[in-house]
């Protein structure tokens, strides 16, 4: 605290001096003492106070070195070689508290001895102060380098001052590195406008701190998801000197987030087009629904139906569109409607020629290839899938991007299954549409048969009741006559109630018929003899030797009499029956020198029921559609021509062996 | 069909199948007209070239010239 040294002087006493010295130690605020080796002599009410003195008179005579503390005598030592600086030293109250004290000291004459003054302040909070200072600044270095989150400070111009090492990691570079950059440089661009706007709003005050998610462009390339906090620290004077930013890394949340709304869109996207599959009364409609549907997945901007035609090679394109801006694809739509497409060409040809769905990532190539523009067209990439019932393609969904995409196999995948689901329309609209096919077939069938059965039923009634109330007036030939009359319509309505029922049978693959070998010479004789040539007519017959044919026997007569009989009705007097081997088959033709069938009835020739109307009341109707039943169940083939003299010609197909 | 006239009254029945033609003639008959027959509208037409009936019973279905061909030669 103060010069221990004795020191001689030349100076003689100055008690003026004295004077003033004690008047400056009155009025010092700060402790002033002056002592004479240790010895105090003079001290200040400041200094009194300082070490705990209760009187100022208590301190005159105590030793000043008393008051340093045991750890700080040395510094004492050294200090008391020069005259200037201040030193702190550490010193006790004469309670034994502790204080630290800034000294300053120098030699002097007081009252003719050399003695020395000494300046103490007490300096223990400024002290304190400073080191919770830097235990403050060491722990916010602690708590900025060992966060788990990421932080930086960043300058105002966006440059990065600190970086902790989590931040490091977050974005992929070296510390060093990264302090060379701005935020600005590894943010996504797509982020970069709204980060930045926030952060001017921050410094012209509107508000006072931001928060974002946004993405960075990691050192390797790949984008990093992050929450970002900024807050933005101001001098005492209020003007911005650098952000606080926190960086939390949520990539993986967001790519679960992302995955759970992918899910999500997916799960849509089935249920639109179930729904789509169900209410639809029309496929076509069914399709409209779905391309809309993807289009909205995808936020892809076409979508177009190709559907199976005519043709069984080539897809027909439909006028089924989605389109977001249809003048912008108007030449599109115009080429891709102009023709069909091939197996293999173009996408749906290639789907149509793979049978599955198909990702084209980039046209460009190939339709440079070929010539195309493709900026006259406005579409880079592409996929199609088909809609399947069974193994059998019925239509291609296709769908059109602006941008190159990479292909997306979850999306293929889902939409293989809307595929499907598309096929079931298609397959229920068919069996609907064969149904109603049917139900109609059925209603002409039973107003046919209907009709057919009155007829005779209504002549039988006139003469049964004319025989019950005008017997008396009848001749014995009109009574016989009327008896005739009635045994014959029997048999007529006998035969056509067993005609119908034979149709239907043989309609329903006719069981209980079982097939043999059966000699064609044979099975002509037979047919011959149940139904002879009528009154005028010959037959004349050519059958190869040695020929057979495979089925019941009860069976072909029937085909070949109601050939017969038909040819009788309706042919002229002329009538062969020509046999030949035809490779694994016997072909039969009968052949008459007739009219022939009439142009509008040939196409219904084998139906039940069609009748030529200029051919009077001959025949049910149900002879031709019973052969053709027989032939076809027997796995064989019947076809009218025209023969070569103008009359009908039928030819039958029957296999040799079963 | 109208009767023309009792006893006299004519009608031309113009029918192919046979038993059916048998049912309305004997019907006619009994209800005291006299009957002409044809099988086919050519008949028909020639019966009415030489006489006229004062009632015609006409099927439509006919082989050759049908029920309304011979209503269309009548009248043309």
């Amino acid at each position: 605290m103060a010069g221990a040294r004795r020191r001689s002087t030349r100076f003689p006493r100055r008690p003026k001096s004295d004077e003033l010295l004690l008047r400056v130690m009155r009025a010092a605020s700060e402790g002033m003492v002056v002592h004479c080796d240790g010895s105090i002599i003079e001290a200040n009410q400041a200094f009194a106070d300082m070490f705990g003195f209760a009187d100022l008179s208590d301190a005159i005579g105590r030793d000043v070195f008393d008051l340093v503390a045991p750890e700080s005598l040395t510094d004492i030592v050294d200090s008391t070689r020069s005259d200037e600086g201040a030193v702190e030293y550490r010193c006790r109250r004469i309670d034994g508290t502790r204080l630290v004290v800034e000294s300053r000291a120098a030699d002097i004459t007081f009252r003719g001895t050399p003695a020395r003054v000494v300046t103490a302040t007490d300096v223990t909070r400024r002290q304190r102060d400073e080191i919770q200072l830097r235990e403050a600044h060491e722990r916010f270095r602690l708590a900025f380098d060992q966060a788990p989150i990421g932080m930086a400070l960043v300058g105002t111009d966006g440059r990065f001052l600190h970086v902790n090492p989590a931040l490091c990691d977050i974005v992929g570079y070296e510390a060093d590195t990264l302090l060379l950059k701005t935020f600005q440089d590894i943010t996504h661009p797509d982020d970069l406008e709204t980060d930045v706007g926030l952060l001017y709003q921050v410094l012209a005050g509107h508000i006072n701190n931001y928060s974002m998610e946004k993405r960075y462009l990691h050192a390797k390339g790949h984008v990093v998801w992050v929450n970002l906090a900024a807050a933005l620290v101001r001098g005492s004077d209020g003007s911005p000197r650098y952000f606080i930013s926190q960086i939390e890394d949520v990539t993986h949340r967001k790519r679960v987030e992302q995955a759970l709304w992918h899910e999500t869109a997916t799960v849509r996207l089935l249920k639109g087009v179930a729904i789509a599959a169900n209410e639809a009364t029309h496929p076509d409609e069914a399709f409209a629904r779905t391309i809309d549907a993807i289009c909205a997945h995808t936020g892809w901007p076409v979508g177009h139906v190709y559907l199976r035609g005519e043709d069984p090679d080539r897809l027909v394109p439909s006028e089924l569109w989605h389109l977001d801006d249809p003048s912008a694809f108007a030449t599109f739509r115009a080429l891709k409607e102009a023709t069909s497409v091939a197996r293999g060409e173009g996408l749906a040809g290639k789907v149509f020629e793979q049978g599955e769905a198909v990702w084209v990532r980039d046209f460009t190539p190939t339709l440079r290839r070929r010539g195309i523009p493709v900026t006259k067209l406005g579409v880079k990439a592409g996929f199609a899938f088909p809609v399947l019932v069974g193994t059998e393609m019925v239509a291609v969904l296709e769908f059109f991007s602006t941008t190159i995409a990479e292909p997306d196999d979850e999306l293929l995948e889902v939409v293989a299954n809307v595929g499907t689901q598309l096929g079931r329309v298609v397959e229920r609209a068919r069996l609907q549409e064969q149904q109603e096919a049917l139900d109609v077939e059925r209603g002409r069938f039973v107003a046919n048969a209907a009709h057919e059965l009155r007829t005779p039923l209504a002549t039988l009634r006139t003469v049964a009741g004319l025989l019950g109330t005008r017997r008396d007036a009848m001749s014995p030939e009109e009574i016989d006559e009327c008896c005739d009359l009635l045994e014959r319509q029997g048999q007529h309505l006998d035969a056509l109630v067993d005609d119908l029922l034979d149709l239907t049978r043989i309609e329903h693959g006719d069981p209980d018929t079982p097939p043999e070998e059966v000699p064609v010479t044979d099975w002509v004789t037979r047919a011959l003899e149940t139904a002879p040539p009528t009154a005028g007519a010959t037959v004349a017959t050519d059958i190869a030797p040695g020929l057979t044919v495979v089925g019941n026997p009860d069976r072909l007569d029937r085909v070949l009499v109601n050939l017969l009989t038909n040819a009788y009705h309706h042919g002229g007097s002329s009538i062969s029956i020509v046999a030949r081997r035809d490779g694994t088959a016997t072909r039969l033709m009968v052949e008459d020198d007739g009219p022939g069938v009439p142009d509008g009835i040939v196409d219904q020739l084998f139906e039940p029921f069609t009748r030529s109307t200029s051919s009077g009341e001959k025949g049910n109707g149900l002879g031709l559609a019973i052969a053709e039943g027989i032939v076809s169940n027997l796995g064989g083939r019947i076809r009218y021509e025209t023969g070569d003299a103008g009359g009908a010609r039928f030819v039958l197909q029957l296999p040799v062996a079963s | 069909v109208t009767a023309v006239g009792a006893r006299t009254a004519t009608v031309l029945v113009v029918e192919d199948e046979a038993d059916h033609l048998a049912a309305v003639r004997l019907t006619l008959r009994l209800a005291g007209y006299e009957v002409w027959e044809a099988a086919s509208g050519e008949e028909a037409l020639d019966v009415l070239r030489a006489r006229r009936p004062g009632a015609m019973l006409l099927d439509v279905r006919l082989p050759g010239i049908d029920g309304l061909g011979v209503l269309r030669t009548m009248r043309g």
